[in-house]
């Protein structure tokens, strides 16, 4: 299940496996080994195409194919390992990144705001995330110190504006 | 108590003020060591087993086995640290 | 000092409502200890050996009357009525219960108080010399630039699940570094270009610990209006980069080991040439902004001839003796830098009672232009004192019992909570300091600056790593033993104490401490400080004292 602008829905993707055969209509997502093994033959493809990042691979190598992916999925493993949270804006700020940008992996209530905050603006979740309401994490602040990539004012620009 | 020599309990942080407590049978914690129940080593890791099985909330945090002795009629765990917790700071 | 805007003030209170919800959360089972516990990490609150600890932020340990009265409620009103005051500026209380944190930090945010992120994975307190805005040797006052990276660093959404803690100190006087700031993850020295322009030398890679290392230089220079975008640079390497698998090798010192400084250099500099310094980028508007809430104080110079403070150094011993240990000059003629000792010879070293707390604030009210710091050796510092208050100020410590006249001298310990009260800690550190204090007191005069630091387990938040005597205590099949180091500073001579042998039994510890110590005062020259001797002759005499043979009666040391 996912939450994506601001509800609860089905996931249209597949993670597909790397030993599983491309479906040429289906929308999937690859993982990064399968991309870069199989590269020619999946940007021929017409569907769109999703990508599953590792936290450990830098994003600048990407390059400008990020703009073939309908959707980037980065993992938290562990919430406490914060790797995605560098990446995530690296694709958004550095790299220009459009599409769509999962969360997956151990993606709890607590972590949702700062993962907006970089980008993020799809989140994997369980049944426990309806039952628990978890969208009301999104609006416990909105006083922020920093520049985000969801172009939230932040406050050290806000008090110029004001004064 | 007539026992005397090394015991096992179960000893954990109550979780709403962080009191240290120790198991003193099913359903109760107390934080008084003297309530503690003495266990034999399965049963130890049995009743361990069955509290971190327990739905959410459980009133103790991370409980844990520690060995202690009973000496002149009294319960003394065997590491300072323990000692700390249950009697207080020594300072 | 920094007052808070109708922004800060919001963010605090939607930050403490979103606590209270996680707490909620957590006591209703909605969330596991595992979930819950990096959360409450990041409002300061630990879990410890009697209660919960909670650590409550001193931001570059600058305090206001009303905040420090504020933390004497606390210790009323929610513990047992006193609080200890750590070597990171912080205020800890030991005897927390999880379902009043809510409302305690409902209590803090009414003056500008918080516990954001004094634990956890993320930015902790940014230090500074407690003596800013009052020492004549430092260039500026560094704290504008404090509370902008503390403002910056707050719940930063990138780099709220670092590898591991990380520290920040700044100072504005490397000649007299207050700060420590070698010792810290990053530590920048405000200086001036040739064109006389203001910007940072920044280092990496310092901390203590199990690993204890010096900083290294990054850059030389880096203009001031790029100080956020450029730290976001460090931050984002060590963010990627940092090892994840291994708790001790975590911080980004290690990081620059592995690597290297200029390997480090390379990538931070490469980082920070493809960030968009324009969006961080601090305008002299913004600086001049933060820094008019750190305008000095309207101090009118006072003539240094005063007959009646004369007078009073000469017909009160202790006074004098006081003045001339606690007090230091101002960059302002006739005033003084005072500070305030948390050393009682044979308490706990960083301890004060609510009692002491609010006579505290009265004093920065009467006295100090109303303001409080704090330092890293865990006392107080008034800093901004007429000469001719000395004598009334003095007049009321005595009865309070913060007169003692130690600062610097060997009784003056430093010490964290150890394994009386901390679940991380292998031994006790306060019986150690206490016994060490009441037993040295009667010599400290003779002799003289000695910096005894004692932390109670690795993570030496004692900080004796860099004492010029530290002792770390460890656990030798459930005895409590005690290794000592010689030779560490924390100061612009930082260093980082060398072994001296095998730990020391509880028992012993006194006695070794002694053994050294007549080794210093058999050898030193005129005007030799302990580290002067030390470097001078080297540990052999010492290492040969601490471990003569000894009468048969006595316990050997462990090997």
């Amino acid at each position: 299940m996912l939450l994506e602008a601001g509800a609860f829905c089905a996931d249209r993707w597949r993670h597909l496996g790397d030993d599983e055969a491309v479906p040429e209509d289906e929308t999937v997502t690859v993982s990064y080994a399968r991309w870069t093994r199989e590269r020619a033959a999946l940007t021929r493809r017409n569907a769109p195409l999703g990508l599953r990042l590792p936290n450990d691979v830098a994003p600048l190598v990407l390059g400008e194919d990020v703009h073939r992916f309908a959707v980037i999925v980065l993992d938290f493993p562990r919430f406490t390992d914060g790797r995605a949270y560098s990446q995530a804006r690296l694709l958004r700020g550095r790299l220009g990144y459009r599409g769509s940008l999962r969360a997956a992996g151990n993606v709890l209530r607590d972590q949702l705001l700062f993962m907006r905050r970089c980008g993020f603006d799809s989140f994997e979740v369980g049944e426990r995330a309806v039952a628990e309401n978890w969208l009301a994490a999104f609006d416990e602040l909105d006083v922020f110190f920093q520049p985000g990539e969801d172009r939230m004012p932040w406050v050290l620009r806000q008090r110029r504006a004001v004064a | 108590m007539a026992q005397s020599g090394p015991v096992r309990l179960v000893t954990g942080n109550r979780l709403r003020d962080g009191v240290p407590v120790y198991y003193a049978g099913p359903g109760r914690w107390s934080p008084a060591i003297a309530d503690a129940r003495l266990l034999a080593e399965e049963a130890a890791a049995a009743a361990l087993a069955a509290l971190e099985a327990e739905t959410l909330p459980r009133p103790v945090v991370a409980p844990y086995l520690i060995d202690a002795e009973i000496a002149s009629d009294r319960i003394r765990p065997a590491s300072l640290r323990e000692r700390i917790r249950a009697f207080g700071p020594t300072v | 000092m920094y007052r808070y805007d109708a922004f800060d003030q919001r963010f605090l209170e939607e930050r403490v409502a979103q606590y209270r919800d996680q707490v909620r959360r957590r006591l209703a089972g909605q969330l596991s200890e595992e979930e819950f516990k990096p959360l409450r990490l990041m409002n300061g609150l630990y879990l410890q050996l009697h209660a919960y600890m909670l650590r409550i932020a001193i931001p570059y340990g600058t305090l206001a009357p009303e905040q420090m009265r504020m933390l004497a409620h606390v210790a009323r009103r929610y513990d047992k009525g006193w609080g200890h005051f750590t070597t990171r500026t912080n205020c800890q209380f030991n005897w927390i219960k999880l379902e009043e944190t809510p409302d305690i930090l409902a209590d803090l945010a009414t003056v500008q108080l918080h516990a954001i992120q004094t634990s956890g994975n993320s930015f902790r307190n940014t230090t500074a010399d407690p003596w800013a805005g009052a020492a004549a040797d430092e260039i500026e006052d560094p704290r504008p630039y404090c509370e902008i990276i503390r403002q910056w660093s707050t719940l930063h959404p990138e780099f709220s699940f670092l590898p591991r803690k990380f520290k920040i100190a700044v100072s504005a006087a490397k000649e007299a570094d207050r700060a420590a700031v070698k010792v810290h993850d990053i530590g920048l020295y405000l200086r001036r270009d040739e064109a006389g322009d203001v910007g940072f030398e920044v280092l990496v890679g310092g901390g203590l610990g199990r690993t204890p290392i010096l900083a290294e230089t990054v850059r030389d220079f880096l203009p001031k209006r790029h100080l956020l975008s450029y730290l976001e640079a460090i931050l984002r390497v060590y963010n990627q980069h940092g090892r994840r698998d291994n708790l001790y090798k975590s911080r980004i010192k290690i990081l620059v080991q592995h690597l290297g400084v200029a390997r480090m250099r390379e990538a931070v500099e490469a980082e920070w040439a493809a960030i968009d310094k324009a969006a961080l980028a601090l305008t002299d508007d913004t600086i001049a902004d933060f820094a008019r809430h750190f305008a000095p104080p309207d101090l009118a110079p006072v003539p240094e001839a005063d007959a009646a403070f004369a007078a009073a150094l000469a017909s009160d011993k202790q006074f004098a003796r006081w003045v001339e240990h606690n007090t230091a000059r101002h960059k302002v003629p006739g005033h003084a830098i005072v500070t305030l000792s948390l050393k009682p010879y044979g308490r706990p070293p960083g301890d004060c009672t609510a009692e002491q707390m609010d006579l505290v604030a009265d004093l920065a009210e009467d006295y100090s232009q109303c303001e409080i710091r704090l330092t890293h050796e865990q006392n107080i510092v008034l800093p901004h004192v007429c000469r001719s208050d000395l004598w009334a100020l003095w007049c009321r410590l005595g009865p309070a019992g913060l007169a003692t006249a130690n600062i610097g001298l060997v009784t003056d310990i430093i010490a964290c909570p150890g394994l009386d009260y901390c679940s991380l800690a292998s031994a006790r550190s306060i019986p150690i300091a206490e016994r060490l204090s009441r037993h040295l007191a009667a010599r400290e005069d003779d002799i003289g600056e000695l910096k005894i630091k004692i932390s109670g387990c690795i993570n030496a938040c004692g900080h004796h790593h860099v004492g010029h005597i530290g002792i770390l205590g460890v656990d030798k099949n459930g005895e409590e033993f005690y290794q000592i180091t010689l030779g560490g500073s924390a100061d612009q001579d930082a260093a980082l104490g060398s072994i001296i042998g095998p730990a020391v039994p509880s028992a012993e510890v006194t006695n070794a401490i002694d053994r050294l110590i007549e080794v210093y005062l058999s050898q030193r020259v005129a005007g030799e400080r302990f580290n002067d001797t030390y470097r001078r002759i080297g540990a052999a005499p010492f290492k040969a004292a601490l471990y003569a043979p000894r009468p048969a009666r006595e316990p050997a040391y462990a090997a």
